[in-house]
This record gives structure tokens, C-alpha cells and sequence, in this order.
């Protein structure tokens, strides 16, 4: 069981952006992890757009399962993991990062934060910490916290998606990936 | 003009490694097309990359080069075998690194190991690099067997059996007809209790072994339930180390924690099913079923309760949790 | 569990004319890369084209001489058949050749003596066979050689007690078969070992209602078949499980029409064939199994097809061939 990328956040009236991430990549070919991350970061903000305030969700996407907690100030976590990680752990992680970012970030630093002006590097040690999801944490107490908000379950990115909407065109699109990306996307398509 | 770009290409293979001769990793890069005025062959950090543009170059041209090895030209008619060890080298090392399937082009390089012009360690190299690029190549675990009977051939007197499984634990009965001859005999003529007087000498050189098993284990990490890559790990134990009894007692252990972290692993669990029959087979010889044999299964059954409840709902635990009690039942 | 979801809009009608469009005009892009890839198993390809387009009633779209005269040329010194043109001879291949050739009633364009003493001479002391002279075992290189004999009516030039005992010891407690002894059980060494039993014969030694249930556990939610436990369903499962269910007489135990929706939603309606699993790219191989499986569902549009040697059943009843399975 393989975590691949925690994130933090921030919507305001649909608009998306990241306020930070951590990424755990080493299971991918050497050249590849460029364009992987590139997408973990673009699925994630897609994701957070598409979910409402309030709500958690998983996602699947091929062998992928993106969980998302998105709460109502706003600050949301998108977590990639591999289909043996146990969901309840995932979300209890995302419920503690989102916690110790509203503890060391200002509220105020949000709206128009972004990687560079953000302070926080606590990801890495979380996405470390968690890899093995029973070290770092007994299931006993999982189970009682998280009880309160269902998990919605979504069978891929294009059930996120509004009517019509295609993820290849907002692949092609997306000014944020680059053109070995689009390109890798693509090939990876076919692959499978 | 594409035929001189693709031998351009290959010659750029070749100095990448001759310069890198640790390269450990292949990949493509995505690259739709020759952007600049670079070669599309790249090495970073030991890992060396191939723009994905030139692979419809540099295949077909040392495809063709390997089919003129074989006395064919372009259009399949029959030529004049052509053969220099450097450049078959060369052609059919590009043609497996893009497609690792390629079953005469691997035979190539055996004749190459006969002849004496490429070692066997130096293709149990390349064949672990095509690995992390094709980590399920079918082809790529045959030629690896191959060329391991080479070296256990010349450094052991004794020359390889058919498999030693015993079939008769295996199935429990299961099968008709007779299928018990072939099992005890077959052990290997070890310590009966292993665990207390532990040390007869492992029949095969241990980092040629160890190397082996880190292959497996690589190509098990990178494709799941790795069918190819768990089912040469046992071919390994049996025919390298020929099953001896501290290998199989160290691989139960060394494999314990892979598949707690890989719960859904059916490959991973099967592995430990073989080692399980072996170990069984081992100390039915040595009678000591119930001492020795018998607690080992007990902790495979606690390995996978405690697995269950932690991870509920995976098909390849309950699999395993079956096997698990046939073995029992049979003790 | 890990499956997949079809989509809403994914195709469930059998388009067949695709299909025939699409095969026929595989083998004419010729200078492709692709086409260059898959050099290295074109027999194999070629039976799963030709295969293909003799189910759908097509065959005589597709060159006759010139897939004859290809196929003999595939064939070396020493009786075995190579992929391709300067391809090395290999049993998998002599399997392909021999049914392609069966299929139009060919075989005297080949040396047969030569091929049955290829066959033969890869036999071991212990039953199994070697794939080639290089030394590699493996289930399916002990019904590739009991398949392609049979099609040449020469079953007695190999030891078939050895064979068979060593196709048993790959049995395990499970049911199923693995590709050696002690392997893993995975549905595709299951047909071969379950074909190998029916081949020669003796299915009685299959435990089929343990095997049986093995294999209708592949089946997943979205109707899909697997080869192994928790790995994805893919449209080759619907050959290998099925035709390994058809021939121990337990086709009834799955859910046919829920498999029937997951084989026509992997069909391509732009390009016709059919992948591995919805929206992924076609091919030869998958577009094959997918019409074969659609068969052994009893699809009316398709020939029979006979789940041991996956061939239409007329193409073996024109040659006599009959083969015992277990009734359900
Ligand atoms: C006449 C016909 C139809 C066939 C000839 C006989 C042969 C060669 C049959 C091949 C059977 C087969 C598919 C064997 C399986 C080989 C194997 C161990 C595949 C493992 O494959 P993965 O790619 O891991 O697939 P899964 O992940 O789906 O298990």
C-alpha cells in the first residue's frame, strides 16, 4: 500500500488553488516522476472544484484513489493513494493535516497564498509517518471520528465532472502541464 | 537519411553505456517529436532516458539488423548471414529495450554468451535493466533462467533435476492417479533438522543468489501480483539454491513484510505457499512435522488473521487463509 | 474490490461488420510501427485475425495464397516455425501455423513429418516440453504440443502417460493449474492444462467442480473476468475462463448475460475490435477472445466455436476432429 501526494487547499467560490504539497514519487520510473506529479497536482485541484464545501470523496481513477476532504472555511486536503490504503485512515490523515495547517498558517495567508509564500513543511513527515498506515496510527480510534460525514464515492474523475465536460479536453487545456505531460497522458492512455 | 539518424541514435546508446557503465534504470520520455538539436538519448543519476519520438526509428533499424543476423533481408527474402558480435550486441540491445518479448533476439545473445563474446553476468545485467522498463516480460525471466543454468552448470558438479516439488503435499490428494514419486526423493540431501544443526554449505554461490532475488523483488514492486517475476523467484530457490533448507526459512521471513505491505498481492501470497510446500516436504523427511512444521503454520495463521481484520475485504488473504488450512489439515 | 465501471455509453450490440473491417485491414498497414512491434508473434497473430474473420463468416476477405505461402516460409530446417521471416522456431508458433493452415485446409503446403518431429524431439524425460531448443518449461508448451499433434492426427509420437503426469503435477489445491510445479493457478495455464486433459482425453482427472468454482469467482461485479484473484477483468478472460468452464461442464455457473454486456462494452464502435477493458485501444488478440467468448455465450451471429482449440467447430468437423468434453 503506497501513498503518493497529500495537498493542501484553498476554494473560494469555485476557484482553486494549492497552497502546498508533498509528494512520495519513488515508485515511478525515474523520468516519469516529472509528469506524475504534474498530474497528481492538476487531479487534485480538479477534484476540490468539482466537490462541495463540507464533503468528503474518494475518487477512483485507474489504480489510484484520490480522497478529498474539503471543509466549510474552504481549506481542503486531497490525498493519492494506492487501492490497498485504507480509506478511514486516509481520511482521518487529511483531518489532522488540514488541523495543524489551520494551527502554523494564518487564515489570512489563504485567499492568496500560494508554494512560495507558505510556510509549512510538515507534508513530507505526514506522507512518511503514514505510509504504513498501522504504525502510525490504531484503527480503535479511526473508526469512532470519522462517523460524522459520509464518504461519497465517486467511480472516476468524469463522474466529478459536469455534463459534457471531457477530462482529455481539460487535459489539452490545462496550461499548468507541460507538453511532455499532455504527451505522457496520452501514451499512458493507450497503454493500459 | 532516417536510416543514418537511427544509426546515429544507436551509436549515442552505445557511448551512454560505455560511459555509464552502472546505468540501473530505463525509461521513455513522452516527446512527440525531435524538438531540438540534441540526442533523444539522455543519462541522469544512472537512469538513462529515450525520447519516446525515436523509438519508431531505432526499432525497426535494428530489428532489420537482427533479422540479417538470422539471413533475412527487409523483405523477409534469404541473404547471406551477416554476423559481428559488436553490432548484434548493439542491434539487440535496442531492439529489447523496446520491446523485451522479442524471443530470437534474446537467443541471439546466448549464442553471443556460447561463442564467448558476452559474459553471463554482464546479460544478467542488461536482462535486470530491460526488467525495470518490461518488469513482466515473460521472455526476459526465460533468457534470466538460461543464463543462470549456464553458471550454476559450470561452477556445480551436479546438474540440474527436473523440478523437486513434491506435488503430493502440494495437492493434497486432490489429484488422481499416483503423483507421489518424484517428492522426498528429491530434496535436497540437507541437514534433516535445520534449524538445530544448521550448517550445510549453500549449494550456490550466495551473491549471485542474492542479486536474483532483488530482481524479483524490484519487478514484483513494479507491477502487482507480477506473475513472471514471483514464479522465477521460486524457480530460483530450487534450481540455484536448490531448495536448501535455510534459504526457504530465510525467504519466509524476508518475504513477511512485503506482503504486509502488500495485501492484495496474490503472486507475493502464492510464494509463500511454495515455500510452505517445500518447508513441508523438508520436515516430513527430517519427522518433524509436528515440532518444527506445525508452529510455522501456526504463524502464517496469524499473520493472516491479524492481516484480515486490519484490512478487511481482500480476496488474495482469504486465498492464502485457505491454502493455509489444506496444510494443516494434511499434517 | 478492483474492477471496472462500464460506462453509460459504452456499445451493446455485437458491431460485426467492424470487427471485419477491422482485422482486414490490420495486416495491410504493414510499414507501421505497431505492426513492426508485434513482428515477433505475427503467426500468432495471424491465427487470431484469420480466426476472427472464419467466426464472423468472412474468411474469404483475406488472402489465401498469400497467408499459405507465408506460413510455409515461417518454417526451418528442423521442422518448427518460427513468428515470422527470421523469427526462431518456437512451439507457440508451430500451434499457430498449424491451425492457420487447418483453418484453409492447407497443411500439405508444410513438412509435417519434420514438424511432428520437432513436436516430439522437445519432449523431456519428465514429461514436460521445452518451448524451443533453449531449454524454457512451461504448461502451455504441453498443450500447444498435444493441440498441434492432435490437428495432425499424430497424438501417439510423444510419451503421453510422461506428459500427462506432468501437467498433473502442476495441479493445485485450489483446482487450477500453474505454468510449473508449485505455480500459481492463472486462468490462462488453466486452459491450457484443462485443454491439454481435454486433448487427450482424460478430463476425468480434473476436480471440476473445485476448478469450477475457482473459475466463476473471476467473474466480478461489473460482470468482467479476471485471471487471478483481486487483479483486473479483461476481455481474454472471457476465452480462457469460459472455454476452461465449457470443457469441465460448468459454463452454467456465471452470470452470462452480465458478461455478455462487459465483452460488447470493449468493443472500439469507431475503429471496431476490442480491447481489454472498456475504452482502451484494440487489437488482433483481444478482438478474438471477445468473439470467441461472445460464441461459447451462444451469440447467433458468430459460428460455433469449439472451446478446446479456439477454431470454428466446422473447420474440425470437416477434419474429423471430435473431442470428449465433461458434461454438465
Ligand atoms: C489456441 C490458443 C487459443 C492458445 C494457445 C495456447 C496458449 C499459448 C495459451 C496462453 C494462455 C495464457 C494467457 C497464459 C497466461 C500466461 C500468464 C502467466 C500471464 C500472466 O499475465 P498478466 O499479464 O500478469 O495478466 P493478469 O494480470 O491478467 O494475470
Amino acid at each position: 500500500m503506497k501513498l503518493y501526494s497529500l495537498s493542501v487547499l484553498y476554494k473560494r467560490e469555485s476557484k482553486v488553488h494549492l497552497l502546498m504539497g508533498g509528494y512520495d514519487l519513488q515508485s515511478f520510473g525515474y523520468f516519469q516522476r516529472g509528469s506524475v506529479k504534474e498530474f497528481m497536482v492538476f487531479t487534485s485541484q480538479i477534484i476540490v472544484e468539482r466537490c462541495r464545501e463540507g464533503s468528503r470523496s474518494t475518487v477512483k481513477e485507474q489504480e489510484y484513489m484520490c480522497h478529498c476532504y474539503i471543509r466549510t472555511d474552504g481549506l481542503g486536503g486531497v490525498l493519492i493513494a494506492d487501492h490497498e490504503y485504507p480509506q478511514r485512515v486516509a481520511f482521518t490523515l487529511l483531518n489532522k493535516v488540514l488541523d495543524d495547517f489551520t494551527q502554523k498558517v494564518p487564515a489570512h495567508l489563504w485567499p492568496d497564498g500560494n508554494q512560495n509564500t507558505i510556510n509549512y513543511t510538515e507534508l513530507d513527515g505526514f506522507l512518511a509517518k503514514y505510509q504504513n498506515p498501522r504504525e502510525a496510527d490504531s484503527m480503535m480510534k479511526i473508526q469512532s471520528e470519522l462517523d460524522e460525514t459520509k464518504i461519497i464515492l465517486h467511480k472516476s474523475i468524469e463522474a466529478v465532472l459536469e455534463r459534457g465536460e471531457k477530462l482529455d479536453d481539460l487535459v489539452a487545456k490545462s496550461e499548468d502541464l507541460s507538453v511532455q505531460s499532455k504527451t505522457f497522458y496520452k501514451t499512458a492512455k493507450k497503454q493500459t | 537519411m532516417a536510416q543514418e539518424l537511427a544509426h546515429r541514435i544507436l551509436s549515442d546508446l552505445s557511448t551512454a553505456f560505455q560511459r555509464h557503465p552502472n546505468i540501473d534504470e530505463v525509461g521513455f520520455i513522452p516527446c512527440p517529436t525531435c524538438q531540438h538539436n540534441r540526442s533523444p538519448v539522455v543519462v541522469e543519476n544512472n537512469k538513462l532516458g529515450i525520447e519516446t519520438w525515436c523509438l519508431e526509428l531505432i526499432f525497426p533499424y535494428a530489428h532489420d539488423k537482427v533479422l540479417r543476423a538470422r539471413g533475412r533481408d527487409d523483405n523477409g527474402r534469404k541473404i547471406k548471414v551477416s554476423r559481428s558480435a559488436r553490432s548484434l550486441l548493439e542491434a539487440t540491445r535496442a531492439v529489447l529495450l523496446v520491446q523485451a518479448d522479442c524471443l530470437t533476439a534474446w537467443n541471439i545473445r546466448k549464442e553471443l554468451v556460447e561463442a564467448e563474446d558476452l559474459k553471463c553476468i554482464q546479460d544478467l545485467k542488461f536482462a535486470a535493466l530491460v526488467l525495470t522498463k518490461h518488469p513482466k516480460s515473460s521472455e526476459t525471466f526465460a533468457h534470466r533462467r538460461w543464463l543462470l543454468k549456464q553458471i550454476v552448470q559450470k561452477t556445480t558438479s551436479t546438474s540440474l533435476q527436473p523440478s523437486p516439488v513434491s506435488q503430493a503435499s502440494h495437492t493434497n490428494g486432490l489429484v488422481a492417479g499416483d503423483q507421489a514419486s518424484g517428492g522426498a526423493a528429491a530434496v535436497p540431501p540437507l541437514n534433516a533438522r535445520g534449524t538445530k544443526s544448521g550448517g550445510a554449505e549453500l549449494p550456490c554461490d550466495e551473491k549471485l543468489l542474492e542479486t536474483e532475488l532483488a530482481v524479483c523483488q524490484s519487478s514484483a514492486e513494479r507491477y502487482p501480483s507480477n506473475y513472471y517475476a514471483w514464479t522465477h523467484r521460486a524457480w530460483v530457490v530450487e534450481q540455484v539454491a536448490r531448495c536448501h533448507y535455510k534459504i526457504l526459512i530465510k525467504e519466509l521471513s524476508d518475504t513477511r513484510h512485503w506482503i504486509s505491505r502488500h495485501i492484495s498481492d496474490h503472486s507475493g501470497l502464492q510464494y509463500r505457499q511454495f515455500l510452505i510446500t517445500q518447508l513441508a516436504t523438508h520436515f516430513r523427511s527430517a519427522d518433524a512435522l509436528q515440532d518444527e512444521f506445525l508452529p510455522l503454520l501456526t504463524a502464517e495463521f496469524e499473520l493472516l488473521t491479524d492481516l484480515i481484520t486490519a484490512f478487511p475485504g481482500h480476496e488474495a488473504l482469504w486465498y492464502h487463509r485457505r491454502y493455509v488450512f489444506q496444510q494443516w489439515e494434511s499434517v | 474490490v478492483k474492477d471496472v465501471t462500464i460506462p453509460e455509453d459504452a456499445p451493446s450490440d455485437l458491431l460485426l461488420n467492424k470487427h471485419a473491417d477491422f482485422i482486414a485491414l490490420y495486416g495491410a498497414k504493414k510499414d507501421d510501427y505497431e505492426y513492426c512491434m508485434t513482428e515477433y508473434l505475427r503467426l500468432s497473430g495471424m491465427y487470431w485475425g484469420l480466426t476472427t474473420m472464419d467466426l464472423l463468416g468472412q474468411l474469404e476477405r483475406m488472402d489465401r495464397q498469400q497467408v499459405v505461402e507465408f506460413v510455409a516460409a515461417c518454417q526451418h530446417d528442423c521442422g518448427g516455425f518460427g513468428a515470422s521471416l527470421g523469427h526462431d522456431p518456437h512451439l507457440l508458433y508451430a500451434l499457430s501455423a498449424v491451425q492457420i493452415l487447418t483453418l484453409y485446409d492447407a497443411l500439405d503446403a508444410v513438412n509435417v513429418d519434420k514438424l511432428v518431429e520437432f513436436v516430439s524431439n522437445l519432449q523431456q524425460p519428465d514429461g514436460s516440453f521445452f518451448g524451443d531448443k533453449w531449454g524454457e518449461v512451461d504448461t502451455r508448451f504441453s498443450f500447444c504440443a498435444v493441440a498441434c499433434l492432435k490437428l495432425l492426427d499424430k497424438l501417439s509420437a510423444i510419451d503421453l502417460e510422461k506428459a500427462t503426469k506432468f501437467v498433473l503435477s502442476c495441479m493445485n489445491f485450489d483446482g487450477g493449474f500453474g505454468c510449473r510445479p508449485g505455480s500459481e493457478s492463472h486462468s490462462g495455464q488453466i486452459y491450457c492444462c484443462v485443454g491439454f486433459l481435454a486433448v487427450t482425453g482424460q478430463l476425468h482427472h480434473v476436480n471440476a467442480d473445485l476448478l469450477g468454482w475457482w473459475l466463476c469467482e473471476r467473474q466480478l461485479p461489473s460482470g468482467g473476468l479476471n485471471g487471478r484473484p483481486e487483479k483486473l477483468p479483461d476481455v481474454c478472460y472471457s476465452w480462457w475462463v469460459l472455454a476452461s468452464l465449457k470443457m469441465i461442464g460448468r459454463l452454467h455457473w456465471i452470470d452470462k448475460d452480465k458478461l455478455r454486456t462487459f465483452i460488447l462494452a470493449c468493443q472500439d464502435e469507431e475503429t471496431g475490435g476490442f480491447a481489454d477493458r472498456p475504452g482502451d485501444m484494440v487489437d488482433p488478440f483481444h478482438t478474438l477472445f471477445g468473439i470467441a467468448g461472445l460464441s461459447l455465450l451462444g451469440a447467433a451471429e458468430v459460428k460455433t466455436v469449439n472451446p478446446v482449440l479456439c477454431m470454428p467447430e466446422d473447420t474440425l468437423r470437416r477434419i474429423n476432429l471430435h473431442i470428449e468434453l465433461l458434461s454438465s
